[in-house]
């Protein structure tokens, strides 16, 4: 394992010189306001996909938007990068995106995004395997292979992935406390009927196992086993056993559990 | 594993992706058990008079709609090579962190469709807010109203600064649907103090 992480470790190392020298030469001078801000059109058409066709927008609350946008970013991102560090981790994954989401509130995003990561992942993996013409592409997609490494790696720790579920649990008590005690069951309940339609829909193996936020997350992981060899798709099935028993320990935590386990 | 990769993508259009029968069976179920759990997650807020709550009762459903409808336009995603937000762009903001290193090709993407949820989502709530006080142009104090509505948006206080001087009301009624939420009920009487309340919890 540590031989294969290194030759992954230096590729990303120099990705990473490569991408360090680029934000040193650009944080020289402040960032772009251009670069700072999502493009505004783009904003533009996604408010609108939710307006009625009547409705303006004001100048000031299409900045208004944008700011929040970069803002959201940032903000998922510093979390993310924090636990990363916890972890002595180099790369940002998706993985650590949607733990992010979750532990900051957003767990109506979680579920979603979980179920786009692991089609995006089975795009890749179909793109992967047709197209031979297309040479570009194909180096493009190769390196997105080799960025899953990571990934599986964290994966396969048995603690990264208690650690994974445990703080999703933290959390859940928080926002139980914010709604009071009757709060908690409903959701979970609600998220548990999409996905019997989901199932249907796209009949996945993983899928039944992503009831509630951090069940999302082992979807998450799910979907990158999807695309390894049968050994990976093994130790994926022993993270989602990980993840089935980690709800009941989280519960009884507080604040102090995710300092806790992010050392366990 | 492999039967599943074979399987081929659901064909483009939601019509087709979803057999009439079989949406019927599935899609009725699932969607009244979201509105529930959705419902719980939004209470609508307390606004005084019967037309405002009216129109609150009619935000909580449409919030609800709006989630089922997520979940359908991701069900039904098939182009994975084009996203409605730069990645480039996104991963220079994320960049824009010196903490931060390196960064897998999947996050961005992730972020690409979470920042889209985001903006649907503020830009939902911000309409509501305006449809409230008879306006069809949607202005920053309705976005800065939907912020101070929602707790999980609470990193965007300083984003978003509320304009007393133009929504003394509806400041004071998002202040009123928030006051349960905070521990010290004194801090609603006071505008700026509720301020610094609303930083503490972060």
């Amino acid at each position: 394992m540590d031989s294969s992480f290194l030759p992954a470790g230096a590729d990303n190392g120099s990705a990473g010189g490569a991408n360090n020298g680029g934000g040193a030469a650009q944080q020289a001078p402040p960032i772009r306001e251009q670069d700072r801000l999502m493009p505004i059109a783009n904003v533009i058409r996604i408010m609108r996909r939710v307006l009625p066709a009547h409705a303006k927008i004001s100048d000031d609350a299409k900045e208004t938007i944008q700011e929040c946008v970069s803002e959201y970013i940032s903000f998922i991102t510093g979390e993310a990068n924090e636990r990363c560090q916890r972890e002595q981790r180099k790369t940002i994954t998706a993985e650590d995106v949607l733990w992010a989401m979750s532990r900051l509130g957003f767990d109506d995003y979680v579920e979603p995004l979980s179920v786009y990561l692991h089609r995006y992942r089975e795009f890749e993996g179909e793109a992967r395997g047709v197209g031979l013409a297309p040479a570009p592409p194909r180096g493009d997609h190769h390196h997105h292979h080799h960025s899953v490494p990571p990934s599986m790696l964290n994966k396969s720790r048995g603690p990264g992935s208690g650690a994974v579920m445990l703080p999703h649990h933290h959390h859940h008590d928080m926002h139980a406390s914010m709604y009071g005690g009757a709060v908690p069951p409903p959701p979970h309940h609600g998220f548990l009927m999409p996905h019997p339609q989901g199932g249907h829909y796209l009949p996945y193996p993983y899928e039944p196992t992503s009831y509630g936020g951090e069940h999302a997350l082992a979807s998450g992981y799910y979907g990158g086993a999807a695309y390894a060899p049968g050994n990976n798709g093994g130790s994926g099935d022993g993270s989602g056993g990980s993840a089935s028993h980690a709800p009941p320990g989280g519960s009884g935590g507080g604040f102090d559990h995710p300092h806790t386990f992010a050392y366990k | 594993m492999e039967p599943n990769s074979s399987i081929p993508p659901p064909v483009m259009g939601a019509a087709v992706a979803y057999p009439p029968a079989a949406g019927a069976a599935y899609s009725a179920g699932p969607y009244a058990h979201a509105h529930a759990a959705l419902g719980a997650l939004y209470p609508p807020p307390p606004a005084p008079g019967p037309p405002s709550s009216h129109q609150g009762g009619a935000a909580a459903a449409q919030l609800q709609l709006f989630w089922a409808e997520q979940y359908r336009e991701i069900e039904a995603t098939t182009d994975f090579k084009n996203h409605n937000l730069p990645l480039a762009r996104i991963k220079k903001i994320m960049k824009a962190d010196e903490d931060v290193r390196m960064i897998a090709a999947e996050a961005p993407v992730v972020f690409a469709r979470a920042c889209e949820m985001f903006i649907l989502e503020l830009t939902h709530r911000g309409w509501a807010h305006a449809e409230e006080n008879k306006r069809r142009t949607l202005q920053k104090s309705d976005i800065a109203a939907a912020v101070a509505r929602t707790e999980v948006f609470d990193f965007l206080v300083d984003i978003v600064p509320r304009d007393e001087p133009r929504d003394a009301d509806p400041a004071a009624a998002a202040m009123g649907a928030a006051a349960p939420g905070i521990p010290q009920h004194p801090a609603a009487a006071d505008p700026t103090t509720m301020g610094y309340y609303y930083v503490q919890p972060q």
